[in-house]
């Protein structure tokens, strides 16, 4: 019995094993004179940004070939799960890392020693002191495009001093910040009171977070996610509240496909400031190239582009760019 | 219900007042419980009203349910952390199933993989006598990384009974909170009740004697193991249906640390033996209303952090004061 209890079970631990061992390091090819090895870790894994982010760096790695990727499996900013992988490559001699460091400072002794050992040191999202280079978008802009549209939204519909908005922060992401701090400074401008600025980067959170605020302000209107997830999980609140979707701007960051396709059914979630996923997969990889071969363009910013039902076209184009 | 066993062959004749010393150690939890409320209540004119308190309990749900199973697992002095991932790939294989089978269909299938994750952990902890705490740390690792190759992107848009019976109320009362009634009060009749409640209590103090007493205590732990990835499933069922979409990425991340909470705050120890569920309902309640009135306050991020844990080691150190003096008076 025993032994059957063992072999049922070992049989078990296989196949969850294989599932938890999924990454997506695919080889290079073989005909390469040399071979990029270049390790990405950011520090949100479990967002669907990221996920999909991960899967077109490994398919734009494929297209220019000769190159390695390797991903760190970072949730939740937990730093010391970020410091840990990065290390690893670092002692394993990669060409560059590429990184979102949950803390720069708590990372810079390994950036030191990576550069001392001809690793070359890139930061993603945010420029980094000493780094060899950066590929990033502009947060600010980011933080511009929602707060401005729902500016304008509120003054088109001449809802200032009639309704309040809530913000969701990421405040262990401090060099994002301009995507609340944007939004902060123009609502305010514009007639509406911000009852709330809470951290909140899932849909969970963000469902639960507008929930209480509804409860505590009726007149609650404007909800500007940090990512898209956490305005994702609002929206729901707001639904199963029975709000009129035409009362209400949801407005999100990052343009992941189920925010996209939230707006393009049209209702509440009005926009996403939709970063262009090729652009920046592409400027992650090639970058990383350039830095270690030392030519070419090292520091880049993917374009930001508000995805609205403005331009059902280009809706359309980053919704089919992401598979959707 | 179930210390009385852990005290049975204590003395009984307690003078009037050590009786009203104890009544007024066991009313710690209570009232610190009622004087956050209080609090709260004074500072957001928002907090102490029935939608409120309703909310709470609802978005308290799946924590409860959980909660429920793992607080029995503790009494029988084991532990599962995997909870958090038993969710995401219940919820995960349930959305997956909602749109290729219908609802009834991913409802069976979350509820059996939650089940079958139990199971796991059962066979493993049980029957081989593994480590708890290490097999349950793999199961959340690698049940978490199963949930995400099931399902890279979130799944989402399912069928509307999924999200009709997520919003539902009956008596003006969410689904999901008489789902979670439901559950705790099964699992105090089972404790009240049944033999198998004494069975726990007695494998927590002491599985060796609880097995040279004819207790099958392999079966046992087998089955609370096997109970609470059922309940995981139910708790991913309820949050996919409030979400109607499940991000293998975040459903249920970090639930096995607010569950672990619940249940140290109701009084259970980590070596079992002994614990009220009534207390556990007031731990998940404590940390329901932490939550609701850091969020009415806005509170900013970093603060709102420090206030939870001043709360949390408060509560654990009046909770502990309460065991040393119940211990002590005895």
């Amino acid at each position: 019995m025993a032994r059957r209890v063992a072999g049922a079970t070992a049989t078990a631990l296989v196949v969850l094993g294989v599932g938890a061992c999924g990454s997506g390091a695919a080889a290079a090819g073989g005909d390469c004179a040399e071979t990029y090895e270049i390790g990405l870790s950011h520090p949100v894994g479990e967002a669907a940004f990221v996920k999909a982010l991960k899967r077109e760096v490994q398919a734009q790695a494929d297209r220019i070939g000769c190159v390695e990727m390797l991903f760190d499996d970072t949730q939740a900013n937990d730093l010391e799960s970020q410091r840990n992988t990065v290390e690893t490559w670092v002692t394993q001699r990669v060409d560059a890392v590429v990184v979102l460091p949950v803390d720069a400072k708590a990372l810079s002794p390994l950036q030191e020693q990576a550069q001392s050992s001809g690793i070359k040191w890139l930061t993603y999202a945010t420029p980094g002191e000493g780094a060899d280079g950066y590929t990033g978008f502009d947060n600010v802009l980011s933080g511009d495009l929602v707060g401005r549209a729902a500016a304008d939204w509120i003054t088109e519909n001449q809802l200032g001093g009639r309704v309040t908005a809530a913000i969701s922060s990421i405040s262990a992401l401090p060099d994002v910040r301009g995507r609340w701090t944007q939004p902060e400074q123009l609502i305010p401008a514009a007639g509406v009171e911000v009852v709330s600025l809470q951290d909140c980067a899932d849909q969970t959170c963000g469902l639960e977070q507008a929930e209480v605020l509804l409860n505590a302000h009726p007149d609650l209107r404007v909800y500007i996610g940090a990512n898209d997830d956490a305005a994702l999980g609002a929206l729901k609140a707001f639904e199963s509240r029975g709000i009129d979707p035409g009362e209400v701007f949801i407005a999100g960051q990052d343009g992941n496909v189920e925010a996209l396709k939230a707006v393009r059914a049209g209702g509440a979630y009005r926009l996403s400031a939709a970063i262009d996923m090729n652009d920046l997969a592409r400027a992650i990889v090639q970058n990383s190239i350039n830095a270690v071969t030392g030519t070419g363009e090292t520091e880049t910013e993917a374009t930001v582009v508000p995805a609205s039902l403005d331009d059902p076209a280009r809706l359309d184009a980053l919704i089919a760019q992401l598979g959707g | 219900m179930t210390e009385v066993l852990a005290t049975s062959t204590r003395p009984t004749a307690a003078v009037p007042l050590r009786s009203g010393l104890l009544t007024g150690i066991d009313s710690i939890m209570p009232v610190a419980t009622v004087g956050l409320m209080v609090f709260f209540a004074v500072r957001e004119s928002a907090f102490l009203t029935a939608d409120n308190l309703l909310l709470v309990a609802l978005q308290s749900a799946p924590l409860m349910v959980v909660a429920v199973g793992a607080a029995l697992l503790l009494m029988c002095g084991y532990i599962d952390l995997s909870v958090g991932s038993v969710i995401a790939v219940s919820g995960v294989c349930a959305g997956l199933t909602f749109n290729a089978a219908g609802v009834p269909a991913g409802v069976l299938v979350g509820l059996c993989v939650g089940l079958a994750f139990g199971v796991l952990n059962g066979l493993l902890i049980g029957y081989l006598g593994l480590s708890p705490i290490i097999v349950t740390l793999g199961v959340l690792a690698a049940g978490r990384g199963l949930a995400q190759v099931l399902s890279p992107d979130s799944l989402y848009g399912f069928p509307d009974a999924v999200l009709e019976f997520g919003s539902a109320r009956v008596l003006g009362v969410a689904n999901l909170v008489w789902i979670a009634v439901a559950v705790v009060a099964l699992g105090g009749l089972v404790m009240a009740m049944l033999p198998v409640g004494r069975h726990i209590v007695a494998v927590g103090v002491n599985s060796r004697a609880a097995y040279l007493s004819g207790i099958p205590v392999r079966r046992l732990v087998f089955g609370m193991y096997a109970l609470v990835g059922l309940l995981s499933a139910v708790g991913g069922l309820m949050i996919v249906s409030r979400l109607d979409s499940a991000p293998s990425g975040t459903l249920g991340a970090g639930l096995e640390i607010s569950v672990l909470t619940a249940v140290l705050l109701g009084g259970i120890p980590y070596s079992g033996g002994k614990g009220h569920l009534w207390r556990v309902v007031l731990g998940v309640w404590l940390m329901g209303i932490l939550t609701n009135g850091i969020t009415l306050m806005n509170v900013s991020s970093q603060l709102s952090q420090v206030l939870t844990g001043l709360v949390l080691v408060l509560a654990a150190a009046l909770e502990g004061i309460r065991s040393w003096l119940h211990r002590s008076s005895h």
